[in-house]
């Protein structure tokens, strides 16, 4: 499973793999995806571990996938360049500051949720949260809803969450049917499209 | 005490192991979890989870993970919960990423993908939607929201920033 490459003689060790991922989990705010253009210039600028290639493979193997984009994503990079176990300590710097800052939080912080500040301020800050959901709906879907029938199907999946209350698995579950059927259907039609 | 532990993992696992799409697209299903059908939050500590989780590192799921876990069952229950939502991760992640690079050029994996991304993008919408009728309570709560979104839109403000803004905004409108 080993590429027959270049590799061998950059050095990679897993502790060093390890504690990038824990400064990129410690120091990107704003959720996963904020991670990844630090992982890229540690992983290849600096240190040259993985080709701009490689990284885009592995960036698009951990975003189809189900689960946290990170998760996946320092997982398959440590598994590329050291094996079972260097994907296990990938994975664990990238989660342990999350872990450590929400326990503390939860365990210290929370209570002060009664004072009539913090109340209003976070009155102010859930209009926000609808916000960079909405923004993060428009960006991801200006780049995929652009033919006619993605975006009827976002329509359909969208009324029927919202009409009928079903479980978010089913519209998965939908349009991944809908996205395999699809090009069978094209060449019935005998459609020579791209 | 065993039974919660074990809900939580099973809760997170599905979380874990549904959640196409990363951060946003998995709210849909996290609240569906946690607030609908355990009730583990109630609808206003969700967002709040959320916001927290912006200003935060890490992802969102995962810091979901660990403060659900440790309201209801202390430090086990954050580990609990925490394994639980990148369980999934480990087992599908590198048989996955072998087979893709095998069948990359196959035809019909590539449009079960592309058949996800509707779908993943009406989730992320849902999840306004449910968010938005506990968040949107009166005329400023929109002025906010509206304000926000076209911060977002136009000037690519960073989402902590943007939060603290909206802070000293509710500070403002509502002490």
């Amino acid at each position: 499973m080993k590429k027959e490459k270049e590799k061998e003689d950059i050095r990679v060790k897993i502790g060093e793999m390890f504690f990038t991922f824990l400064k990129v989990g410690a120091f990107t705010i704003g959720g996963g995806y904020a991670m990844i253009p630090l992982v890229q210039e540690d992983f290849i600028q600096r240190k040259k571990w993985l080709t701009n290639e490689e990284f885009l493979e592995i960036l698009g193997i951990a975003q189809s996938l189900p689960g946290p984009v990170i998760v996946n994503f320092s997982l398959l990079a440590g598994y590329r360049l050291k094996g079972f176990k260097g994907g296990l300590f990938s994975l664990l710097g990238a989660i342990l500051p999350s872990f450590l800052i929400i326990m503390i939080i939860a365990a210290y912080l929370w209570g002060y949720g009664e004072n009539r500040a913090v109340q209003a301020a976070f009155q102010g800050i859930r209009p926000a949260v609808v916000a960079l959901i909405i923004s993060a709906a428009i960006k991801l879907g200006k780049g995929t809803l652009r033919q006619r029938h993605t975006f009827l199907l976002f329509l359909l999946f969208l009324g029927t969450l919202l009409l009928f209350n079903v479980h978010p698995l089913a519209v998965i579950v939908a349009g991944a049917l809908a996205g395999f059927v699809k090009p069978y259907l094209k060449n019935r039609q005998g459609s020579a499209e791209e | 005490m065993n039974l919660l532990l074990l809900g939580l993992f099973l809760s997170f696992f599905r979380i874990g192991f549904f959640g196409f799409g990363g951060g946003y697209a998995m709210l849909a299903l996290m609240e569906f979890e946690i607030v609908q059908s355990h009730g583990w939050l109630n609808p206003s500590e969700f967002i709040d989870i959320i916001a927290l989780a912006e200003m935060t590192p890490g992802p969102v799921a995962i810091n979901a993970a660990t403060f659900v876990g440790y309201r209801m069952a202390g430090l086990g229950g954050a580990v609990v919960a925490t394994t639980g939502v990148i369980f999934p991760s480990l087992l599908l992640v590198l048989p996955a990423g072998w087979l893709a690079a095998r069948y990359r050029e196959k035809k019909g994996l590539q449009g079960v993908l592309d058949g996800i991304h509707p779908a993943v993008i009406s989730l992320i919408a849902l999840a306004a939607f449910v968010l938005g009728k506990e968040a949107m309570l009166d005329l400023k709560s929109y002025l906010i929201s509206g304000t926000c979104l076209l911060l977002l839109m136009f000037t690519g403000i960073h989402p902590l920033l943007l939060i603290v803004l909206a802070a000293a905004a509710g500070l403002l409108f509502y002490l």
